[in-house]
């Protein structure tokens, strides 16, 4: 199985294969994604032509050949809420607008306490499939890179001692977080990361001037007032590291999505001298392996 | 913590939420049916089977308030290698090199709610036994305070619903509510039009904040737009106004930028010419829904809002057009005021309260000298309203 995460900017993949019963990881790397995965480029007229330049990019970039491939996708193209309650429809169409909301599907997944709803386009996701489908991939799940995020800090690291911890994707695109309580998922945030931060999404026990503090140019430590001990990650790769402005802080862990992986000799060699920020960029799509 | 498993490909009838047809916030009844998702996905269940419980595996390190968890042996000594240090698989540890604030135990609040409750309990005790009661501080029925009830005031403050039509302040409390309420999903061009509208009002609040700086003596017309430039054409009764004005505005801090033209090259010496000025706006698009008002009702409520300030108002040029913003149509206004500053700025303040989607791409203002004073302040705003369709 090949698991992928896409980003703007960014696609990182694993492969894995089974042995024993095991999960073993033979081939991960990662390629540019020059596409803008927003609205605009799926309705665009060369849309389906740039995916499948992209998964052509992408087959041609693999040691292990795989055919079937479970997908993350970023915020950009699926919607997501945290509620107590279910969101009513006409909700969204007061939220979304008639025309839009009609558009969207929508799915909700129970939480130990309330829900989580994702909507999505099925144009956009039929186009994804179409793309994948011409050269030669099935896609067989299609999830949102978040949450593939939660579960690797879920298989990982032992959280169920904090009244309050936070998982924060860093992009330079859509950072999102999500806050737990009581070690369950409570709130949700996404937002534009532009020179002045718009908030894109905000659902459940959220405070929305984490994203004043998280976009300031120095951090300082009352984040932690707000989000708890965070766990960080990245999914893009500048000159410099993203997540410096975090390293500082006693209470941020780079999460380290290979922890409990089994690597053959042939994977683990591409990850040498990678920074502990540059292991993370794998964690959306590393999320998708249970190491349980 | 669960383990989660989402798959929007999964065609599992159950899991897509339909809400009830009648789930509209006209229908009173919207509430009385909350929808239970059904056994949303067969992936779910699994996931919730495999839950792990992080209490038994990892072996907890107290003083440093982190975990760290031992690999098992046999995973140790696979033939496999791993990038990562696999003796530790850890809670916050190791990410920085601070120092790590400890997670707040719930075990020690509470010991410390037990305490408090242990406190209030002996206290109460004391002072239902009169020997331990000082005399000081003892109670009778002619020291105890009465809480007299509040009366409400006559004279009710204005409301944004009008009073006959009270069906649709119960429908705006109950969608505001839900809104508080529930996860909110804003498509990126509708939160644009939030910080739009949140720089407007701070586009137009500049006009009150300029024009305090003003020296007396100095005749302006004022002129900004949604470029984030300002023009402030400026004749003066003497010389040295314009170099005063300068000073104050950018001792405060109030532009980035700001440049002097005069017309007869005399630069400071002269009494005509314009700034020019710029600014970065730092208003925050504030939370909460957009709200959607008719053109007949958003004039209403500025007249209303003209006629408690106390000024004059005509409104021209409505245009109704395609807005940008899917399922809305937009109307651009002419709205001209006359009053003094303190008059305007009060209506501002009320203007800018109207619960309606509107943003104001620009804001002219100013008295001339050919004005007698004191002539009021004439004030337009170019004002787009956008209406849901």
């Amino acid at each position: 199985m090949l698991y992928l995460s896409l980003n703007p900017g960014l696609c990182t993949y694993v492969s894995s294969t089974e042995k024993d019963g095991n999960q073993v990881v033979e081939d991960a790397g990662k390629i540019p994604v020059s596409l803008d995965l927003n609205r605009s480029f799926f309705y665009g007229k060369d849309a389906l032509a740039q995916l499948i330049s992209l998964f052509k990019n992408l087959k041609e970039s693999q040691n292990f050949p795989q055919h079937e491939i479970s997908l993350s996708l970023p915020p950009s193209i699926l919607m997501y809420a945290v509620n107590e309650e279910p969101v009513p429809d006409w909700m969204d169409t007061l939220r979304l607008g008639k025309d839009y909301s009609e558009k969207l599907e929508k799915k909700a997944y129970p939480l130990e306490k309330g829900q989580l709803t994702v909507w999505h386009d099925p144009h956009i996701t039929d186009l994804i499939l179409k793309a994948a489908e011409n050269t030669g991939y099935i896609i067989k799940k299609i999830t949102p890179g978040i949450i593939n995020a939660i579960n690797s800090v879920y298989m990982i690291y032992a959280t169920d001692d904090y009244d309050k911890f936070t998982i924060l994707k860093w992009d330079a695109h859509y950072p999102e977080l999500v806050i737990f309580r009581n070690d369950v998922l409570s709130g949700y945030l996404c937002f534009a990361n532009h020179e002045s931060p718009c908030m894109l999404q905000s659902s459940g026990d959220v405070d929305a001037s984490i994203l004043e503090i998280l976009t300031h140019h120095n951090i300082t430590e009352k984040l932690y007032d707000h989000t708890g001990p965070l766990f960080v990650y990245s999914v893009f790769e500048p000159d410099s590291d993203p997540l410096q402005p975090f390293k500082k802080f006693g209470f941020c862990e780079i999460i380290n999505p290979w922890t409990g992986l089994e690597v053959s000799q042939s994977g683990s060699s591409m990850f040498t001298d990678l920074t502990d920020t540059a292991l993370s960029l794998w964690t959306e799509s590393a999320g998708f392996i249970n190491r349980e | 913590m669960k383990k989660m498993d989402v798959n929007i490909l999964e065609k599992d009838e159950d899991a897509d939420v339909k809400a009830p047809e009648s789930e509209s916030p006209a229908e009173e009844t919207a509430e009385e049916e909350p929808f239970v998702p059904q056994e949303a996905l067969p992936m779910m269940d699994e996931g919730e089977a495999g839950k792990k419980e992080l209490k038994d595996t990892p072996t907890r390190d107290t003083e440093r308030g982190c975990t760290i968890e031992e690999m098992p042996a046999d995973q140790e000594e696979a033939g496999t290698n791993s990038v990562v240090d696999k003796e530790k698989k850890a809670g916050t540890g190791g990410g920085g090199s601070g120092s790590k604030p400890p997670a707040k135990k719930k075990s020690s609040r509470n010991i410390i709610l037990l305490l408090l409750f242990l406190v209030v309990l002996a206290l109460a005790f004391l002072l239902t036994q009169p020997e331990y009661v000082p005399g000081f501080f003892k109670l009778d029925k002619d020291t105890v305070p009465v809480v007299e009830k509040t009366v409400p005031s006559d004279t009710p403050e204005f409301s944004i619903v009008p009073a006959e039509d009270e069906k649709a302040g119960e429908t705006l409390a109950r969608i505001q509510k839900a809104m508080d309420d529930q996860g909110k999903v804003v498509p990126e061009n509708i939160q644009i039009l939030k910080q739009q509208m949140a720089e407007s009002a701070e586009r137009l609040n500049r006009l009150f904040l300029l024009s305090r700086h003003f020296p007396s003596g100095l005749f302006w017309s004022y002129y900004s737009t949604s470029s984030g430039f300002e023009l402030l054409e400026m004749k003066a009764s003497e010389v040295g106004l314009f170099e005063e004005y300068f000073n104050r505005v950018m001792k405060n801090k109030l532009f980035d930028t700001l440049e002097f033209f005069s017309y007869d090259g005399k630069y400071w010496d002269s009494l005509e010419g314009v700034f020019v000025g710029s600014y970065t706006p730092s208003a925050k698009a504030g939370k909460g829904p957009l709200y959607t008002m008719s053109v007949e009702d958003f004039l209403d409520y500025t007249g209303y809002a003209a006629q408690k300030a106390g000024i004059n108002f005509t409104d021209r040029n409505a245009n109704t057009g395609k807005s940008v913003i899917p399922g809305t149509r937009q109307t651009v206004f002419e709205l001209t005021f006359y009053g003094t500053v303190n008059q305007l700025a009060d209506f501002a303040e009320e203007f800018l309260s109207i619960p309606a989607t509107f943003t104001i791409t620009k804001v002219l203002a100013g008295r001339r000298l050919s004005d007698s004073y004191p002539d009021p302040l004439k004030l337009t705003l170019f004002v787009s309203l956008y209406e849901k369709e």
